[in-house]
Formats: C-alpha cells, structure tokens, sequence
C-alpha cells in the first residue's frame, strides 16, 4: 500500500537540484512517484512506507547534500 | 601526506556547489575544498584516495569523473 507525504527540502536553488532529486529517489524501491517543487522547497513522494519508510526518504535527500524534515 | 584531487562535477549554480560541499564535509580526512561552478570542477585537499572521494561526491546524484 503506497501513500503520498511530503517532505521539506532546504538547499535547492535550481531545477537541476530539483531533478537530481527525482532522479535519486525516482529509482529507489519502495518509491512509486516523487515530484520535487523548487519554489516550495519540498518533494512529494508517493512510497511504500513498509519498504522505504518516510524518515529513510528524508535521509536519502541529506545525504546528497539538503536539509531534509518530513512534513506534518 | 595529502593530495588535491581534481574532479569534474556537473554543477550549475552556487547551489549546486553547496550540496558538493556538505557533503564533503560529511567525510572524515577532508583538508580543503575548492569550487568553480563555471569550469564545473571540485579540487579536494586530503589524505583519502580519490576514489574514496569520488564515491562521496557521486552521493549527491550529480555525474561525477576524475580529471
Ligand atoms: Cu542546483
Ligand atoms: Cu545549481
């Protein structure tokens, strides 16, 4: 069962910061759909938290360099 | 007895860079690092091997080589 979270995401200034990141988490397993937004700093990411758990997502977007909060 | 690495990495922006450099900095070792966003290129100061290096810098998800 997937479901959609979002995430804030500190640090991108351009659409390749944006792509990089849809690129990363795009192949990862446990992730179905992701759409990263420039202006309002954050990804939406429609995962399988039993997979890929939300923390997981947020850590793999530190990782390459953002700060990364799981929202709500 | 430390080495400066060159590497080309695909940036587009000062931003780009500071994803670079974070996650450098998440490395142990690292004495200096130096980017140019218009020439696209890192020069990293340190004892590591590059390919040690490498491996950190490819972590951001930009194409990475050796110069
Ligand atoms: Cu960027
Ligand atoms: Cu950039």
């Amino acid at each position: 069962m997937t479901t959609w979270i979002a995430i804030s995401v500190e640090g991108m200034t351009c659409q390749s910061c944006a792509k990089n990141i849809e690129e990363m988490l795009g192949n990862a397993k446990g992730v179905a759909s992701i759409k990263v937004e420039l202006d309002r700093k954050e990804a939406r990411v429609c995962h399988d938290p039993t997979i890929f758990a939300a923390r997981e997502v947020a850590k793999t977007i530190e990782e390459m360099g953002f700060d990364a909060t799981v929202k709500g | 007895m430390t080495t400066t690495h060159t590497f080309n990495v695909a940036m587009t922006c000062d931003g780009c860079a500071g994803a670079v450099k974070r996650v450098l900095a998440k490395l142990d070792g690292i004495e200096n690092v130096d980017i140019n966003v218009a020439d696209k290129t890192v020069k990293v100061t340190t004892a590591l091997d590059a390919e040690t290096v490498l491996a950190q810098i490819k972590k951001t998800g930009k194409e990475t080589s050796l110069a």
